[in-house]
């Protein structure tokens, strides 16, 4: 109908590019949640290819040019009288409206050079406001700052905390406040890592590489431990004759040399045996305060030697007994350090 | 995301295990700062293999942080001396600080009349729009206007954040694998010991 269109026009540019984003971006979400994309709407327009992604950024320009043509024919078929005839929109839109509607003056225009180099240039249609000039540099410039606006709302809800602060500056801060966080976390991460293995067995690693159901089970469940359950029993074949070495060593090294265990650790140059402390303090703290050496030295010697394949063994071993044999052992555990 | 988290893992693997094999240091050869250093690497440049490979095909492809992701790495390991580039790095940040202070000294001694507030918001947002360059990479590379420059960030935090899930999701499981195999200790040794 007439009246259908025009309350289109009447919202503010900013306002139309929110309300456009809004069901898009929920649409889009319902489309990233069923691919099973990450948090929020932005990971989900992220999914969509490039021109989509754009029309959604720039939403409303494109869709208004083809409506005016389309109701044209079909009155034509019908009877109508003459003066319920749609007649051509620009004259009706402008007697309709007079003075409360923009300037009805459009003005097409290429997108900034930022949107890229294999894309099509895909043409802006901008609506000039009323009272603001029409030539094409202030019509450039404002597609470009809706543009950024658009992309700072985008940012805004990928960043958390940031929806309550106003002004850029404050929100630039916040994002690279942000992004600092995430690579100092990297770091940590890293440096948690290189601590806990010493010495990584990489042939043993090759069957995480080979079953890619270990890390879908791994990275879909909240419980790591669904992750080791399902690559273990492939690396219990590695496992097994590394177990028997370890095995030898171990009594070996349990009955007869009790202080070349220290004199490894200084070997290896890491200096001090903190590092282990990181990942486990309560076996540690067990160690310091108890009078069993050779038991704790034991301990240090099985770290020695690579733990990934040793579990996997452990694993083709207890089987479905993993959790319960677990908490069993947390138990035991915890009676011999408070004893 | 989770192909791309997939595909993260396993070249965070294939490149420990190419770095430690290839190159002339063992992995337990080297000190805690060395490894950590060679995580952090190796996880980075897999984030920017894994971006260019899975997701370049999908989404479009436009990131310009995983090139230089891979351009520094490629870099530092081909020359082995960092110290040349810092050197050179921090010659151009202190010219431009330089300026900085000269066009701040000459402001001022023109007197406050020109410090309207939207000058001083334009300034604010000038210098934190410099600071996440230099955060981003590739951001003080190439010059990109702000919009470009905001693609990135967004891109970049996208898959920063699926990095730290990976080395989450691999150091607790690494970790939950040592304490069983303490476990494993204490079940074959208690007996035989007391």
């Amino acid at each position: 109908m007439r009246h259908a269109s025009p309350p289109q026009e009447l919202p503010a540019a900013g306002g139309e590019i929110q309300a456009a984003l809004a069901p898009a971006t929920a649409s889009s979400a319902r489309a990233g949640a069923r691919r099973g994309g990450g948090g929020g709407s932005f990971t989900a327009l992220l999914g969509l290819p490039t021109s989509q992604a754009i029309e959604l950024l720039l939403p409303a320009r494109r869709r208004r040019p083809p409506q005016p043509p389309s109701p044209s024919p079909s009155p034509a078929a019908a009877p109508a009288p003459a003066f319920l005839r749609p007649a051509p929109r620009g004259p009706r839109r402008a007697l309709l409206h007079g003075k409360a509607a923009k300037k009805g003056k459009t003005a097409e225009e290429k997108p900034a050079g930022g949107d890229g180099d294999g894309e099509k240039p895909a043409y802006v249609h901008v609506r000039a406001r009323r009272g603001q000039a029409t030539d094409s540099h202030s019509l450039a410039e404002r597609a470009r700052r809706e543009k950024i606006n658009a992309r700072m709302e985008l940012l805004k809800e990928l960043v958390p905390g940031c929806s309550k602060v106003s002004g850029t500056a404050l929100v630039l801060d916040e994002i690279i406040n942000h992004v600092q966080s995430l690579q100092r976390q990297v770091e940590y991460l890293s440096m948690r890592l290189a601590a806990v293995n010493p010495r990584v067995d990489f042939g043993g690693l090759d069957s995480f590489l080979t079953t890619e159901c270990g890390r879908i089970a791994g990275f879909n469940c909240k419980n790591g431990i669904d992750l080791e359950q399902v690559t273990w029993p492939e690396m219990g074949v590695h496992g097994a004759r590394q177990l028997m070495q370890l095995q030898q060593q171990f009594w070996h090294g349990d009955l007869a040399h009790p202080h070349q265990v220290a004199s490894q650790w200084e070997k290896r140059g890491d200096g001090h045996p903190p590092v282990f402390s990181n990942s486990n303090p309560s076996l540690f703290g067990y160690d310091l305060t108890s009078s069993g050496k050779s038991f704790t030295q034991s301990y240090i010697f099985l770290t020695e030697f690579s733990c990934l394949s040793l579990t996997s063994h452990i694993s083709a071993w207890l089987g479905p007994r993993l959790l319960s044999l677990t908490l069993s052992c947390q138990h035991s555990l915890e009676k011999k350090m408070y004893r | 995301m989770a192909a791309f988290k997939q595909d993260l893992f396993r070249n965070l693997l294939l490149g420990l295990r190419a770095r430690t094999t290839e190159a002339a240091c063992p992995f337990d050869a080297m000190s805690l700062q060395e490894r950590k250093r060679a995580i952090k690497c190796s996880a980075d440049v897999a984030m920017a293999a894994a971006r260019r490979g899975v997701a370049g095909a999908a989404i479009g492809g436009r990131a310009r942080w995983p090139k230089a992701i891979l351009a520094a790495a490629a870099a530092s390991s081909s020359s082995h001396s960092p110290g040349g580039t810092c050197k050179v790095r921090k010659s151009a940040c202190c010219k431009r600080r330089v300026a900085r202070r000269r066009v701040d000294a000459k402001r001022t001694i023109r007197g406050y009349a020109a410090a309207a507030s939207c000058d001083v918001a334009r300034r604010l947002v000038r210098r934190r729009t410099m600071a996440l360059r230099k955060v981003i990479p590739g951001g003080s590379a190439a010059a990109m206007d702000e919009a470009a420059l905001l693609r990135e960030t967004m891109d970049y935090v996208v898959h920063l954040r699926a990095q730290v899930d990976v080395l989450r999701a691999v150091s607790a499981a690494v970790q939950r694998s040592t304490f069983l195999g303490y476990i494993f200790v204490l079940h074959f040794v208690d007996p035989m010991k007391d």
